[in-house]
This record gives structure tokens, sequence and C-alpha cells, in this order.
């Protein structure tokens, strides 16, 4: 009961000049029409009686009170119709698809053609008011969503192919190098049985047998040290969003076995803080982050190239968070910065079977 | 003569080795199995000297059978052929008593001269580099997988396979509740909440877990 008093309150000392100042800053489109009505009363058109700041910058013509829909819209019978809606139900929603004849009449499109747009009527006392959205911020969701979009689509890619190469590798082991090493065998009993020139010429094949071997099962190796942890999958789901709006780009390194959830937690804890610090107050442009597990200590290195500690005298909150959870682990945190030479964190907690 | 008996679960493998074996003088051959029931029949029936075999069986780890060998039979020499010189092998090669830890890889002669050495009571692996592979390990927080004993870690390797208790249960030859029981150990051992958590820590591990 008191919260809303004060929220009363506070609704009372909005003044009338204020209101108009915020409904005329307001990034969304809104413009307010008077209905025009023929000699039976049913509404055939809308004449203009006010728009504010957003709406008459975004579109082209110039914007003055008594233009009608019919002149204004693109497409003005469903405009009026619409209209008609409101004013008998009190709002109505129409949803437009972008196309050719936007360009000409409204700015800030570019891009936008078949996407779905959004007006709300509304009527008001003896008025109808539409309310849609800001184009510019469509635009930039937009853009938001496509480059989330490729993405995903990046990470499920390698996610695939991560998949694939273990199947290769899994193949190259149970059959590939099974059947050479049969067949090199079997050619070295053909070797001691020929004459000398032959057997010259199947012992080298023998040792060519013997590089192939090994080139595949260094291959073989390659593709185990790389294969996708369940560690780097939990912290690309992590740091992507983070770099989503940004330019960021993060180089993510993982050298260790796969660890419990609490110890997983930990290391997405500390990997999202320091990566959110790093794009956030560093505006790096750069991040590289790496897991490892080496000597039975857990480190997480994480360095970028933004503008490090410089910007602020006292140490920020994440960073005591984060040195708060190494020491409550038994571990601890040095951090590494100078003037716009960037953050250098190092994590490190001990880390044994029980972490697996 | 030295009697060798070789168990490998690639058929060009198995032939390509017992021909090469039998083209010696002093070696030959006397039998040929594909897995650790096979291989248990033929050492009790032809007590061979020396055991050539492969690490990893399908299905089955090749290390148990060779355990299960020596520890019953500690006369047969075992030769453990690896695709891969993975440390994980080669550490469990040398604690279940095998006696040579050989790379599959071009070199017949080295095979034949592996086996007269072992059947001659030679043991070829170098414990100081399974010293340093066993270290390597530990860093790598293999320890506590280690400590699993050998049925935990088949049930494991099941586990990860996706099994329930009941066909672990058939499989290993151990009774449902005895199954369960080893499960449920290894939930808290592994502080993991349910079987599911469990089985993709496993499969996570399945290639290390076939070589142990």
């Amino acid at each position: 009961m008191e919260d809303d008093s004060v929220h009363k309150e506070t609704l009372l000392e909005l003044s009338r000049d204020n209101l108009y100042q915020f409904l005329y800053e307001i990034r969304d489109n809104i413009a307010i029409y008077e209905p025009v009505l023929d000699s039976f009363g049913t509404i055939v058109d809308g004449r203009l009686l006010w728009g504010n700041h957003s709406y008459r910058t975004n579109r082209r013509n110039s914007v003055s009170a008594g233009q009608l829909i019919s002149e204004l819209y693109v497409q003005p019978e469903a405009g009026i119709s619409h209209m008609s809606v409101a004013w008998e139900d009190g709002y109505s929603i129409q949803t437009y698809v972008i196309g050719n004849g936007w360009q000409g009449k409204y700015r800030n499109l570019e891009n936008l053609d078949g996407h779905a747009y959004q007006v709300r009527w509304q009527r008001v006392g003896n008025a109808v008011m539409t309310v849609s959205p800001d184009l510019t911020e469509q635009h930039r969701m937009q853009e938001i969503l496509n480059n989330q979009k490729s993405l995903l689509a990046i990470a499920a890619r390698k996610r695939a192919m991560a998949v694939e190469r273990e199947r290769i590798a899994r193949n190259l082991h149970d059959t590939v190098i099974q059947n050479l090493y049969a067949t090199s065998l079997s050619l070295s009993i053909a070797g001691r049985t020929a004459q000398r020139e032959v057997s010259r010429v199947i012992n080298a094949a023998i040792d060519s047998l013997a590089d192939v071997i090994s080139e595949i099962r260094r291959e073989i190796l390659d593709i185990e040290v790389r294969r996708a942890s369940p560690l780097r999958l939990l912290l690309e789901d992590a740091l992507i969003p983070i770099l989503l709006p940004t330019e960021t780009q993060l180089d993510l390194r993982i050298d260790a076995p796969t660890l419990n959830d609490e110890y997983s937690g930990h290391v997405r804890a500390v990997c999202t803080e320091a990566v959110s610090n790093a794009v956030r107050h560093g505006g790096a442009s750069f991040v590289s982050v790496s897991v490892v597990l080496a000597d039975e200590k857990l480190k997480v290195f994480v360095s970028d190239d933004g503008s490090g500690l410089s910007s602020e005298s006292k140490p920020r909150n994440g960073l005591q968070n984060m040195r708060e959870r190494a020491e409550s682990l038994g571990g601890n945190m040095e951090i590494t910065a100078g003037k716009n030479e960037g953050l250098t964190i190092e994590w490190s907690i001990p880390c044994e079977g029980y972490c697996l | 003569m030295i009697r060798v008996a070789i168990c490998d679960d690639h058929v060009m493998v198995r032939e390509a080795l017992a021909s090469v074996i039998e083209h010696e003088d002093g070696v030959h051959i006397v039998g040929i199995a594909d897995s650790l029931a096979s291989t248990n029949a033929l050492i009790e029936i032809e007590v061979p000297e020396v055991l050539v075999m492969d690490v990893r069986l399908d299905g089955e780890s090749g290390l148990d059978v060779a355990r299960s060998v020596v520890a019953n039979h500690p006369d047969v020499k075992v030769v453990m052929l690896t695709s891969f010189d993975s440390d994980e092998a080669l550490v469990s090669a040398y604690e279940l008593g095998a006696s040579a830890f050989l790379l599959k890889s071009g070199s017949s002669d080295a095979l034949v001269q592996t086996i007269r050495d072992v059947a001659s009571g030679m043991r070829l692996i170098n414990p100081a580099e399974v010293r340093v592979a066993s270290e390597t390990l530990e860093k790598r927080g293999m320890g506590i997988l280690r400590k699993l004993d050998a049925n935990d870690r088949h049930i494991a390797r099941l586990i990860a396979l996706g099994y329930s208790d009941k066909q672990i249960a058939e499989t290993v030859y151990l009774g449902l509740q005895t199954v369960r029981n080893r499960v449920s150990r290894m939930l808290s051992r592994f502080n993991k909440d349910n079987r599911t958590q469990l089985a993709l820590f496993f499969s996570e591990y399945q290639s290390e877990l076939a070589e142990m």
C-alpha cells in the first residue's frame, strides 16, 4: 500500500508540460488524428492534429497539421478502417509488411523490406492516436538478430564438425590403421621369401606404410585433443551472448577435463565476469580466455586489449567477487594492468579428483 | 619352440600376425582368439607361453582380458599391442603385469624379437617411462578414474554406452543388486546427482576408460 501511494504522488507531480515533453521526445512514432466524417457519420478519413519528434523526422515530406490520411499513407484504406475500429472499440492493431512504397515516404527503412511492422491505433477522447515503434531501434534489433543467428550457426557448424571429426578419427583407428598394419605385416612375410631386389622394394614399402600409420596416428591424436569438451560448450553458451552486441573477438582455449557442475559453475562465473568487464569497462576489441588444468591447479587466464584499470582508481566489484571466489576455494587471483595495455587476470584454484 | 597365442578383434590383423609368426623359426601359433571368452578357452586348452593381444577389443577392454590371463595363468607372458602409445594404456599394461607394450607399426622383426625376449623371461616395459606417464595422468586428473576396480571400470564403460542396470548385470555376470550398489557408489564418488550425469561424464572419458 505504501508503495502505491509513493507512485501516485510521483504521477501527480508530473506536470502537463512534462507529459507533453515525454510524448514529444519518446523514440516511438506518435501521431494524433481527428476523424473526418461524411454526412451519415461514417469515418472516411483522418486529419493530422499533431506528431511527435520521431514521427516528424521519420516522414520524408514536411509534416503539418491538417494533412489527411488519404494523402499521407501508403495504404490509406487500411489506415482509415483501423481508425474506425479504434473509434468504435477503443483500439485496433494494424500490422504492415514494409515494402517498396515505404521508402519514398519514410526514412530509416534500409534493409527492412519484408519486415513486419505494427501500429497501434488508440482512441483518445475525440481523436485517435497512432503509436508505432522506432524504426532505427527496429533496425538495430534486426542487426543483433542477424548477428546472433550467424554466430549460432557458426557454433552449430563447429559442433557438427567436431562430431564428424570424431567419427572419422574412430574410423581411422578401428579400420584404417588396422588394415595398414596387417598389410605391412603381410608384406614383411613376402619380403623375407623374395629375391634381394624385390625384397628391397618391399622393405621400402613397409617403411613408407609405417610413416603413413604414424602420420594417421598424429592426426587422430590431434582430433582427440581438439574435440569439443562440455566445458567449451558451456563457456561458449555463456560468453557468446555477452559478445553479441559488440565487435569484440574472443579466443577460447580449453585444456582441462570435464569438471563437475560445481566447478564448471565457478569457471563459468569467473569467465563471464572477466569477459563482461573487458567488454563493458575496458572497451576491449579482443579477449582471450584460457582454462588450463595442470599440476593439480585449475587456472583461468583472461587477457584483453582494453583500457586496463586506468579509468578507475579502486578495484571493481566484479574483480573483487572473482578474487573472493578464488580465495574461498583455497586459491588466489592476480591482476596485471597497465595504462592502455589491457588487463590480464590469472585466477587459480587447487583442483583434484573431487572437481571432476 | 615358443608357443604363441593371438587375440585381436580385427580379422586382417590377427591373420597377418599369425602368418608373420608362423614364418619364423622357433616360434609357432597355437591358437587365435578375438574375445575374452575365446582367449580364456584357448589358454586353458593350449597353455601358450606368450599371448600377443590388442589393447582395445570390440566391446571389451583388451586390458581386462590381459588382467584375467595374468591373474589366472602367471606363466603366460603377455605382449600388449596398441594403435596408440597412450599413457593410460602404458600404465595399465605395466600395472597388470604385461611383459611388453608394443606399438602397432611396420616392423614385424621387432615384434618377433619381442616374443623371443619375453619368452626368455625379460620384461620390456621401462618403469621410468611408466612413472612419467603415470604422473601425467595424475596431473590430468585421471587418478580418480584409475582408482576404480576392474568391475567398476567395465560398468563405467557400459554406462557410457547407455546400458541399463539390467543389461549391465547380464553383461558383466553380476547380480542386479550388486550392479545397482556399484552404480550408486560411483554416483557419490563422482559427485553426480543421477545416472544421466554419470553416463555423460563417463562418455567423455570413453577412450581413456577403454585403455585402463
